[in-house]
């Protein structure tokens, strides 16, 4: 088991943080990053993957857009407590309670993806495994520390579009007000 | 046998850090008074967002009280009772954090630290050996060197850093991910059933006592405390 996957979380109203270190998980400021990040993953509507239930932010956005399905894949327990309690009344919505990377073999192909993970030692992974979810016109992205057109997934090709934002203070994402959101259509 | 109840005891934390150097050689962490801690020591690399790195060391440090130690004690044992974790080796290492309480910048404060470089020689081991056998279920007896009983002799407080031993004090960078943790109790917790010791065993006393042979001191050990006075008036 990942270290952060052993580790208790703290929530509060702002904010997930480890609670033995304090290290931010996910925060509220992310709202409007999280926001784009739906938006373009729901353009064609359709059945849409969200890797990483995290604050729920990104998955209330793309609960408010039209769609088929919902599936969302979250491993932490704490986590998976407050994404069974969100669920209620959303029929179109799946729960995956594994790691990603132990199901991808069994999951379907998307229109859309949002991939936002912490604690994640497979991620290295993802970038392969995008070729068993997709299909002609999926449109996938995922969070972006890069403070610039890359990203540490190694997925090719993306293009980046720019959003202001104004970070609270947290250790992931420091020394930039501008979010470079990866886009990348199959 | 006599036990000493620590005087300062926590962990100091570098967490979240995005390299190796910038967690290890760090010369402020965040300190913390805590009754337990599954990883008190620690060496981690872990997974953060968007496919970044995290790096976070955690050392533990200890105070105790030595005034009272006026000649050499025969052994000397630090008794931690273990707690979580238990797959990281530790050093016992001589300190030289803050007096009072631990602080922030104590993350470094150990004797004969160099940032960047492998310490395993330069700080003042208080044990031969690293500690690589860690229980949970009791006391962790870790039985101290020379130049602890020296120190305990010489110095009111002894202060100790428990220190990761294969990555941490040597400067082994993690080049994958892995948590390399050993977990403890520490006085804060309630009651003292668990609470850090330092046992040691008395040499007897270094001088005569008004013409008793130090050969002779059981015999004053043995008076009644009524008595210990006509010692004292002797």
């Amino acid at each position: 088991m990942s270290y952060y996957l052993s580790s208790s979380l703290l929530f509060q109203s702002d904010k997930i943080t480890i609670d033995d270190t304090d290290e931010e998980v996910m925060m509220s400021w992310e709202d409007s990053l999280m926001s784009a990040s739906a938006a373009y993953v729901t353009e064609d509507g359709g059945d849409i993957l969200e890797i990483g239930f995290g604050m729920g932010i990104a998955s209330n956005y793309i609960q408010s857009h039209s769609i088929s399905s919902h599936t969302i894949i979250e491993n932490h327990p704490q986590i998976l407590e407050k994404l069974e309690t969100w669920v209620n009344n959303k029929s179109n919505v799946t729960i995956v309670s594994q790691s990603w990377s132990d199901v991808t073999g069994s999951l379907s192909t998307y229109d859309g993806i949002f991939y936002d993970t912490y604690g994640d030692d497979r991620n290295h992974l993802f970038s392969s495994s995008l070729s068993g979810l997709t299909k002609s016109g999926t449109k996938a992205t995922f969070w972006n520390n890069n403070q610039n057109e890359s990203n540490d997934l190694n997925i090719p090709n993306c293009q980046y579009q720019q959003i202001s934002t104004t970070p609270a203070s947290n250790s992931y994402f420091t020394g930039s007000t501008t979010y470079y959101m990866p886009k990348k259509e199959f | 046998m006599p036990d000493l109840a620590p005087t300062i005891d926590g962990p100091i934390i570098k967490a979240g850090q995005s390299s190796w150097a910038n967690a290890r050689d760090a010369t402020s962490g965040t300190a913390s008074t805590t009754s337990r801690h599954v990883s008190a020591v620690n060496a981690i690399r872990s997974a953060g967002r968007g496919g970044s790195i995290l790096y976070q060391v955690q050392r533990s440090f200890f105070e105790f009280d030595t005034s009272g130690i006026s000649v050499t004690p025969t052994d000397a044992t630090l008794k931690i009772y273990g707690f979580g974790g238990i797959n990281a080796d530790l050093f016992v290492v001589k300190a030289n954090f803050s007096d009072g309480a631990l602080a922030n910048g104590d993350f470094d404060a150990i004797v004969g630290w160099s940032a960047g470089a492998d310490n395993s020689s330069n700080v003042t081991k208080y044990r031969d050996h690293e500690v690589t056998i860690w229980s949970t279920s009791g006391y962790n007896d870790i039985t101290l060197n020379a130049a602890a009983l020296t120190s305990m002799t010489d110095d009111d407080v002894i202060k100790f850093c428990l220190i990761e031993s294969t990555k941490d004090l040597p400067n082994v960078a993690m080049t994958s991910n892995a948590t390399i943790k050993t977990g403890m109790y520490f006085q804060e917790n309630t009651g003292t059933s668990k609470d850090p010791i330092l046992n040691y065993t008395a040499a007897g006393y270094g001088n005569d006592i008004m013409g008793v042979a130090s050969a002779n001191i059981g015999k004053v050990n043995s008076l009644a405390t009524a008595n210990i006075e006509k010692v004292i008036g002797v």
